[in-house]
């Protein structure tokens, strides 16, 4: 997948190529974290991903019983004395069990696309 | 040979895959880390998700040696069956030597029984072909004669039954 991404990207300049290559990074890293979760019901997106060293987000877009198109955006900060949640840019609590299925999704985040992208050999 | 890249290094491909070896390596350390501060963040805000994390991980070390256990006790067991079957093809072996040597020895009897007796100790006889009388033979005829000769003459005297 990687290599895949790489391809194409030669004749650009250098800092055209990497934004370009980091912004497809992200996207199959957020593809891959939206999948953890379990599948993804039609006609709704979801995509978790890593931001930076300290962010993580889920976004999920959906439409609801009055066809209505809605999303929640939730942005974990990570600081060292806690976790700073915000969602559709509201201050939440994390409970223990939301914290738990935080964890357990960041670990599978970890391994699957460091497997999946960035194993490179 | 490219001679517009002297140095095989210096092509767009080669440079191309050292950077993007370089990107992938910064991802990577870039995820990790980033995993790393979560969960220390998240251990921060809930301390019993660390104790359960160390219960886990305390479940699987065990599950771990458990089943290195199984597989060390597995492996002996291969090898004492090994063994095993070493020391029974061993026994085979000596059997089937031993069954060999007897069937030899057997055979060689058999051999020789089978085998002719020297022909100076055969004394063959043919049908209608008397067997020449010894000296011995010949002697105790005479005897038998001279007897048989005397019985004769008795036997006239006295009006026997001739």
């Amino acid at each position: 997948m990687f290599k895949k991404l790489m391809k194409g990207l030669h004749s650009q300049n250098d800092v055209q190529r990497r934004a370009d290559l980091y912004r497809k990074l992200l996207h199959h890293e957020a593809e891959i974290g939206g999948e953890l979760f379990g599948p993804v019901p039609k006609g709704a997106r979801r995509e978790f991903f890593c931001l930076d060293q300290h962010t993580w987000v889920w976004h999920e877009e959906w439409i609801d019983e009055n066809g209505q198109h809605r999303f929640a955006t939730t942005r974990y900060d990570m600081r060292p004395n806690g976790v700073v949640k915000s969602q559709n840019g509201q201050y939440r609590e994390v409970s223990l069990q939301e914290a738990r299925n935080l964890l357990n999704a960041i670990n599978m985040y970890e391994k699957r696309v460091i497997n999946e992208l960035y194993s490179y050999a | 040979m490219n001679n517009d890249y002297p140095n095989q290094s210096d092509s767009p491909e080669v440079r191309s895959l050292t950077d993007s070896e370089r990107i992938a390596e910064g991802k990577r350390i870039s995820i990790e880390n980033a995993a790393t501060n979560a969960r220390a963040s998240l251990y921060s805000l809930h301390p019993r998700l660390w104790q359960e994390m160390q219960a886990k991980h305390k479940a699987e070390e065990d599950a771990r040696i458990n089943a290195l256990d199984a597989l060390h006790q597995a492996a002996e067991a291969v090898d004492n069956n090994a063994t095993y079957e070493a020391e029974m093809n061993l026994l085979d072996q000596e059997l089937e030597q031993q069954d060999k040597a007897e069937l030899e020895d057997k055979s060689r009897n058999l051999v020789d029984e089978a085998m002719p007796m020297p022909s100076s100790q055969v004394q063959v006889e043919v049908p209608g072909v008397p067997i020449e009388p010894t000296l011995i033979d010949e002697a105790r005829s005479m005897v038998d004669d001279a007897v048989m000769g005397d019985v004769d003459r008795y036997l006239e005297n006295i009006g026997g039954p001739n």
